[in-house]
């Protein structure tokens, strides 16, 4: 689990949140019903079969499946994969224009305007969550009246991947900052999880030991994808009970 | 429409002024119509709607901003300040959702912006099929319907044909009002969304009218046969919001789960045991769980249980209906002995895929719930929570379509496809008289009219309805609150037009006329009407209180019809987690959403299993000619790790002759295999199994995976 | 058609020194008016965007104030066509800068309008008085203790 020395905000004196997300694949249907709200929200475009069947469509969250066993006694296992938001992300270090990183509420960060487009981050991704826009994207009108002003259209030449809905932690703040208070636990709810019809998957404060997804994340069932690796993924699996 | 916005404006000092900008989600929705003026760049509105895709009839919220496109006006291209709709999310107040929202709930987006909507009416000048319209004025076109109307009205009304959604909503009132003031015979709903086989068995087992609703987040322990209810049963949502609660929303207790079907669905993925039944013999399956019940477990329930269903299933032949249903005895007894020890047992019976005797199949699925005593119980099966609002009688069943098609003198295709869905209705529809759609684009259907005259998007509309299941007492109701985006107009609106102009006028069922009529009726004197109406609107609807339970009326079996027993391999068609039954074909983020379980895109495969296929020296990607007795198709193949042997699925979706630049021309329909036959006690759409053979074809196709790797060998890399 | 109010495509670049449809006067509005920024730019102080008013907003006072004045006499003719005025945005950045910005809490912060856009008070059309560079914005925040994240404004 990662360890992050509290920091707090110079200004407001807040304590600095450190954004996490549990998934717990007892309630996961695999339904992807977070596949199409995350594309909606977050103007992924879509790339069309040609380019899909080039291996270049773009899925911010998929869900991986892998087949157990041989029929009947064959079970599948399943899981969202977004991007884990590493504490010590494969994809920063071979950056060579500091394009990608991680900053202080543990975020890994994509600086659109400041990629020029190496693809080194996204073959260095063991979770493959890092896409390039071969082409700027198009939309047929009037598709292009969907998308959503918040979030910037990544013009072709950069990589682009799951910003754990920045826009939203914007806005939360925003609107906490308006009506003079602290930020509440749940108050962020990026576009998967606000979907979610099995509600499988909490996103919160890490750093606060009350936060759902902290309590999620000390239920026991947690593990994080390809630990192994060192990654020390900000995205929590709650195992399946059986 | 500009001239009132542009009096509007000019008699307000005010404009410009929006409410409730900031604060939360559910503070801020506002149900009325924000017109361009009155939106703010940058700022957002929620507004309720409601989702149209599936009879779920989810409650939602819409997310409004200001945006600008691009129109002609007499040669010149202008920007334009449009209120669009950004975003779509569940409504946290309504039962179903729970302010979730499902992958077709989301992308209903693309079928309001979709680039190949109807800018307005049209009149075919191709041949019957071919797809070839030019546009004519609204003034001519409902003309033209009035007249065509006329004659048959005053000939023979019973030739007038209405085919439209399963829906109990303010728009199915108004369409049984039309028929009633013509003197025609009821609309008739085409497709699998009727769910007409559970209402008949509902009616049969417990005495109900209307889909039972299945507490499944209070059980114990379920067991589904053939309800696919976390891959768009009756209500995803809801029972995805369930089936989660049920795993880990409750303390220390963990409801398991086993399933039935004879598809490794998004449902058999997620149970504990997943019960491969051979399709078409679901009513085996259940006849010999239920004499298991009887037989070695007699509860206080089963002896509570009438004779007639001891009856039904004492006589049944325990090593019959395992070799017909492919469910070994020993599977059988284990799946008894755990809902006879569960103390919270339910069984969901659904038909995800229609059968022949899909009316029996639940029937007897449904009568197990009477001999578990679970009907009324928490945790058990419910009774439908009636709205109050009459809407239900409106909803239109399956029953008798197809034979009055070819005869009609004047056909209204009104939200559905059944060129698409029941392939021998094209042929029909080419020696049927006047074809009259109102789909917003050119589909399969549509192809075939005379004159479509498209109707606004659902997100453009103002309508109530009442979702199929629901929790408690609820009718969703909203007012429209963007304007249409082209010269469409409400088929409702339509339908009053043509009344009037053929001398036998109607009313329009509105949204605030359903809930002043329910005002009415709950006689509450508290609330004025018109702030009750209000206050609901605001709200996107109104719920009820949940009412107390409430056991079985009569049940009442009757022999059941069992299903013949075939050889070779079944064919069955299913509606997919992304396409439903075809209807979300035109939206992209739906074509490229991965299949869940062959990872497919922008395609649907032929599911295969390994055996089967390596018999064909057939692998992933080889295309296939899939041949029934009532047609053919060829397809890529998905060599399925968990298909049954011997029986081949394909999901709906594809092979659309006509519904736009995304779906039209891709892939194959495997109705045309299955072909048109019929659920023998409700008419319903069978969507197999037929038995087919497969054979490698030369034929070009292919097959996109997002991930071709089925096994996990080189763990998580796609 | 439907809507009333179009805008001709042609009026979208940024540019230094607009050239605007109509010789709109901010100095008379502050001075002689007496009017405050935000009663046209109605988001600037408390939304994500200021907003350029719709010409229903000029025509609120126009229908009855200086009608002879030759700008508000073409302004009228604009309102007569039921065209919006094709206004040429001076602010703004460009799509691929991927820059989100929010006016509201800027004016929360206490940052002035002319700490961003000049004297526009004192401007008749206004003219880009202040380059918006990347390197300004993030020295008024060091300045400010404001964030200098990246994620603060691209994303």
């Amino acid at each position: 689990m990662a360890e992050q020395a509290e920091q707090r905000d110079p200004r407001s004196e807040q304590r600095v949140p450190q954004w996490a997300m549990a998934i717990d694949l007892d309630r996961c249907t695999g339904c992807e019903a977070c596949v199409v709200a995350c594309a909606s929200e977050n103007n992924v475009p879509t790339a069309g079969e040609e380019e899909a069947a080039r291996g270049r469509a773009k899925h911010w969250i998929r869900v991986d499946r892998y087949y157990e066993g041989e029929f009947p006694d064959i079970r599948v296992k399943f899981r969202p994969v977004l991007c884990q938001q590493c504490d010590s992300a494969p994809c920063e270090p071979v950056c060579p224009v500091y394009a990608t990183y991680q900053n202080a509420e543990g975020l890994n960060v994509q600086v659109y305007n400041r990629c020029i487009g190496t693809r080194y981050c996204a073959a260095n991704c063991p979770y493959t969550v890092r896409f390039f826009n071969w082409f700027t994207p198009e939309w047929a009108e009037p598709l292009g009246l969907q998308l959503n002003p918040d979030v910037s259209v990544r013009p072709g030449g950069v990589a682009e991947k799951c910003t754990f809905c920045a826009q939203r932690i914007k806005r939360a703040k925003l609107d906490a900052a308006e009506e003079e208070r602290e930020l509440a636990d749940g108050d962020v709810q990026p576009a998967c999880v606000s979907s979610c019809p099995a509600e499988a998957m909490v996103f919160g404060d890490m750093g606060d030991g009350d936060s759902k997804v902290s309590k999620a994340i000390a239920s026991g069932r947690s593990g994080q994808l390809l630990a192994d690796l060192g990654t020390r993924p900000r995205v929590f699996y709650l195992e399946k009970a059986d | 429409m500009d001239r009132r916005n542009f009096v509007k404006l000019v008699g307000t000092a005010s404009g410009g002024a929006v409410t409730g900008a900031c604060g939360k989600k559910s503070e801020q929705i506002i149900p009325l119509l924000v017109s361009e003026e009155e939106i703010e760049p940058g700022v957002e509105q929620w507004h309720p709607s409601i989702c149209g895709d599936c009879g779920a009839g989810c409650g939602t919220t819409a997310r409004v901003m200001a945006a600008e496109r691009e129109i002609e006006v007499d040669g010149e291209r202008f920007r334009q300040q449009v209120a669009a709709i950004k975003k779509l999310e569940g409504n946290p107040a309504d039962p179903v959702s729970g302010g979730r929202l499902c992958a077709r709930g989301h992308a209903a987006l693309q079928s309001l912006y979709n680039p190949d909507r109807l800018r307005g009416p049209m009149k075919r000048v191709g041949e019957r099929g071919e797809g070839r319209f030019e546009p004519i004025s609204w003034e001519r076109a409902l003309e033209e319907v009035s007249e065509s109307l006329a004659r048959s009205a005053a000939s023979d009304p019973g030739k007038i044909l209405y085919l439209t959604r399963p829906q109990a909503s303010s728009r199915s009132a108004t369409v049984a009002r039309f028929l009633e003031s013509l003197g025609a015979p009821p609309a008739r709903s085409v497709g699998t969304g009727d769910f007409a086989a559970e209402i008949e068995a509902s009616r049969r087992a417990f005495g109900w009218a209307g889909i039972p609703v299945y507490e499944i987040q209070d059980s114990t322990l379920v067991l589904s046969i053939g309800a696919d209810f976390l891959g768009g049963w009756v209500s995803p949502v809801l029972y995805s919001r369930r089936y989660g609660h049920m795993r880990q929303g409750r303390s220390e207790l963990r409801g398991r789960l086993i399933h039935a079907e004879s598809r490794f669905s998004l449902t058999a993925w997620n149970a504990n045991r997943w019960l491969p039944v051979w399709p078409g013999q679901e009513l085996a399956l259940a006849l010999g769980i239920g004499h298991v019940l009887v037989s070695e477990h007699a509860s206080p329930s089963v002896a509570e249980a009438s004779e007639e269903v001891l009856a039904t299933f004492e006589s049944v032949d325990l090593l019959q209906v395992s070799e017909a249903s492919g469910i070994s005895i020993e599977a059988m007894r284990e799946t008894a002995a755990a809902l006879a020890q569960a103390t919270a047992p339910v069984v969901v019976a659904g038909a995800s895929m229609v059968r022949e005797n899909s009316a029996d199949a639940l029937t007897a699925a449904c009568a197990l719930n009477v001999l578990l005593g679970r009907v009324g119980e928490p945790g058990g099966v419910m009774p439908p929570a009636a709205s109050g609002t009459g809407l239900e009688d409106a909803r239109p069943a399956a029953q008798g379509w197809e034979a009055r098609l070819a005869e009609a003198e004047i056909v209204f295709v009104d939200g559905v496809n059944p060129a698409y869905n029941a392939p021998s209705a094209g042929t029909a529809l080419t020696e049927a008289g006047t074809v009259v759609s109102f789909s917003p684009f050119v589909d399969d259907t549509a192809a075939y009219a005379d004159l479509i005259l498209p109707d606004h998007d659902a997100l453009e509309k103002g309508r109530a309805l009442v979702p199929d299941v629901s929790p408690v007492p609820a009718v969703s109701a909203v007012e429209s609150f963007v304007s249409p985006l082209y010269d469409t107009r409400s088929t409702e609106d339509v339908l009053v037009a043509v009344a009037e102009a053929i001398g036998k006028p109607i009313e329009a069922m509105d949204p605030a006329s359903v809930l002043g009529g329910l005002h009415q009726q709950m006689g509450s004197a508290a609330t004025e009407q018109a702030a009750f109406v209000r206050e609901q609107l605001r709200q996107g609807g109104w719920r009820g209180e949940r009412r107390g339970s409430q056991g079985a009326g009569q049940t009442a079996l009757g022999s059941f019809r069992e299903a013949g027993k075939r050889g070779g391999l079944q064919f069955q068609a299913y509606a997919s987690v992304q396409f439903g039954e075809g209807a979300g074909a035109n939206r992209p983020w739906l074509q490229e959403m991965p299949d869940p379980g062959s990872s497919a895109m922008w395609g649907t495969a032929v599911e295969v299993d390994p055996g089967t296929a390596a018999v064909l020296g057939v692998t992933n990607g080889s295309m296939v000619r899939v041949e029934s007795a009532s047609g053919s198709l060829e397809a890529p193949v998905y060599v399925h790790p968990a298909a049954i042997p011997g029986v081949v699925s394909m999901a709906l979706g594809q092979g659309h002759a006509n519904y736009g630049r995304y779906a039209s021309g891709r892939g194959a329909n495997p109705m045309a295999v299955v072909g048109d036959s019929r659920e023998a006690a409700t008419g319903a759409i069978v969507h197999g199994p037929v038995e087919v053979t497969l054979a490698m074809s030369e034929s070009r196709g292919r097959l996109i995976q997002l991930s071709r790797q089925d096994r996990d060998e080189a763990p998580h890399r796609v | 058609m439907r809507r009333a109010l179009l805008l001709p495509l042609l009026a979208l670049p940024a540019q230094l020194a607009a050239e605007q449809p109509l010789g709109f006067s901010h100095r008379a509005h502050i001075e002689r008016a007496n009017m405050q920024c935000v009663d046209c730019h109605t988001g600037a102080v408390s939304r994500d965007v200021a907003g350029i008013p719709s010409i229903r907003k000029c025509m609120l006072c126009h229908q009855f104030i200086a009608t002879d004045l030759p700008e508000v006499v073409r302004l009228t003719k604009y309102w007569e066509k039921k065209h919006e005025v094709p206004w040429v945005r001076v602010y703004g950045f460009k799509r691929q800068a991927a820059v989100q910005f929010r006016h509201a809490p800027h004016a929360r912060a206490g940052i002035q309008c002319s700490k961003c856009h000049g004297d526009v008070g004192a401007m008749t059309v206004a003219v880009k008085a202040v380059n918006h560079t990347m390197g300004g914005c993030v020295s008024c925040h060091r300045e400010n203790q404001a964030s200098d994240d990246c994620l603060a404004c691209h994303f």
